[in-house]
């Protein structure tokens, strides 16, 4: 039976009003940390969610912001679980000037790899996280969500986790200019 | 906190495919018939809560609607719930906005888990719910509409709608639920502990609150995995049967611990309690008991799970949980020697609460 048909069993009756479902949010939007104008004596620190894959993409990451002439790159380590928040964001503050997040590339992970993120913006630590491409809208939805809608995005190939080594590195070196372009003065997406 | 935004208002034509069809343009919904939730329906489920009706219960995640009392209310009418079971629901949403029950990454987990709602205490037999056969399954309003008020509510307040529908409808709502296959315990998930043949303390005493309590408590939970245990004749088999059935791999108890669940029958817990068998002890037996010999997996999946889980270093018997306090026993169903696992969400604790029929104790 066409939709049409089915409503006109509706014609000539009184409409009804009904209340909608969908919840109702405050309004949240907030701001990037402010990014430092030059790359010298910066501190770039990468930090793992502990993903498989995770550690070769940021290693790549590391390498290409090298070659753009980041001096000083550290690890600041990784999370034993990708679900749930980090346990100490204020180490990582302490330790980098601006952050690579890895890896998005599930739902849950993804979660609490943008929201760890824009904790550490709001911290004053410029951040991007690494999403695979099919968890790539699910992350910006969740940093607009979070009022961050700026917050930069690293978008890697889905499925990434199955590649080698060699290869991973070389996404992750591939992805260091817009890390680059993301996280100091006049770059990023804010 | 206190919102202070007034809810639209929206036209529908009366005949119930109207709204079903509204529901699909608008990206509302199960995909299931929905009852018109009207003013006069609302302030229905509301009774004496509308004078709070703007309060909110917590911030659903990850859309980051408010689950005022109101919202809460037109997502029960919704889902056909009686007035009757309005603070159950509420006392469902308050555990699944407690941060420890991490709904922020339980809604996008590709994984699929869904909160399973249990309820213990007078109310749960006051209110109809049902405890005994087939419990989880369908033909009974308080269990259907009650799990499905839940799902609704994480649907419409949290964006929690599957990922092909970011951008529907007219307020172009995201979409944040990437589950992979998803599961039908999303529909809904709920029942009532089966306190009156249990030889054991309900799970909400076990919690701390007393028996004439009432009480919700949600779990990040996948669906039932049912044990067929039809040879054992003595507890000693009845218990080496449950540690077998627990002892699967695949599950996120595996890689991460958490809280799995144990769903015994009234007969066999009947049979375990008989033999002097306490509720702790049969946890501490399948903790023991129920382990699982990764040596099997590629040794970069046995790497996996000993970094995930460094306390545990013996690869033929890798435990699928921490410790036994963090497993759960319910007895829940009728006659019959089923019993059941629930494996767990793995970065999620379960959450209690009382539930709250007095507005001024709230």
């Amino acid at each position: 039976v066409a939709k049409e048909v089915l409503l006109t069993r509706d014609v000539g009756k009184d409409i009804v009003k009904i209340l909608s479902p969908i919840g109702i949010r405050s309004a949240g939007h907030r701001s990037l940390a402010e990014r430092p104008a030059k790359l010298e004596s910066i501190r770039f620190g990468t930090v793992s969610n502990g993903k498989p894959a995770a550690p070769e993409l940021l290693a790549g990451v590391a390498k290409g912001v090298a070659e753009a002439g980041v001096t000083k790159s550290v690890y600041v380590g990784a999370k034993k679980w990708a679900s749930t928040p980090h346990p100490n964001l204020a180490d990582v503050v302490h330790e980098a000037d601006f952050v690579i997040y890895a890896l998005g590339d599930c739902g849950s992970c993804t979660s609490w790899c943008i929201r760890d993120a824009v904790e550490l913006e709001l911290m004053g630590v410029p951040t991007a996280v690494i999403v695979s491409q099919w968890f790539e809208p699910l992350g910006r939805m969740e940093a607009e969500s979070l009022g961050l809608p700026g917050l930069p995005l690293l978008v890697a190939p889905h499925p990434v986790a199955n590649r080698p080594a060699d290869e991973l590195i070389e996404i992750g070196r591939a992805l260091a200019s817009q890390a680059i372009a993301g996280l100091t003065a006049g770059g990023g997406q804010a | 906190m206190t919102t202070t935004e007034e809810r639209p208002l929206l036209d529908v034509a009366p005949s119930p495919e109207a709204l079903m069809e509204l529901a699909e343009l608008e990206g509302w919904g199960d995909g299931l018939p929905l009852v018109p939730p009207t003013a006069d329906r609302v302030d229905d489920m509301l009774g004496p809560w509308k004078a709070v009706r703007h309060e909110s219960l917590g911030t659903v995640y990850p859309y980051r609607g408010e689950a005022t009392y109101e919202a809460v209310a037109v997502n029960a009418v919704m889902s056909g719930c009686r007035p009757e079971y309005f603070p159950v629901v509420c006392a469902a949403v308050s555990c699944v906005v407690d941060p420890v029950y991490n709904l922020y990454a339980l809604q996008a987990t590709t994984s699929p888990a869904t909160p399973m709602v249990v309820v213990n205490g007078p109310l749960a037999r006051t209110l109809d719910f049902n405890s005994r056969g087939n419990a989880f399954g369908p033909g009974w309003r308080a269990n259907a509409t009650v799990g499905r008020a839940l799902r609704l509510i994480l649907l419409n307040i949290g964006g929690g709608r599957p990922r092909a529908l970011a951008g529907v409808g007219t307020s172009q709502l995201p979409a944040f639920d990437y589950a992979t296959q998803g599961s039908p315990s999303k529909y809904g998930f709920c029942a009532a502990e089966n306190e009156e043949d249990s030889p054991w303390e309900p799970l909400h005493v076990e919690r701390g609150l007393a028996a004439e309590d009432s009480a919700v408590t949600v779990i990040g939970a996948d669906s039932i995995h049912g044990f067929r245990d039809v040879t054992s004749q003595t507890a000693d088999e009845v218990l080496a049967c449950l540690a077998a059935g627990v002892s699967i791999w695949g599950t996120a108890n595996v890689l991460y611990g958490a809280e799995p669940v144990l769903v015994i029958g009234p007969e066999r817990a009947g049979e375990l309690a008989r033999a002097g068998w306490a509720k702790n002890d049969v946890k501490k037996y399948v903790f023991e008991r129920g382990r699982i010999d990764i040596s099997r997996l590629p040794a970069n999946s046995q790497a996996v799970h000993k970094q995930r889980r460094p306390k545990w270093t013996d690869v033929h018997n890798f435990p699928v949980f921490d410790s036994p306090e963090d497993l759960m026993i319910l007895v829940v169903g009728g006659p019959g020697i089923q019993s059941a696992y629930i494996s767990t969400f793995s970065g999620t604790r379960s959450v209690t609460r009382k539930i709250q029929t007095d507005v001024a104790a709230r």
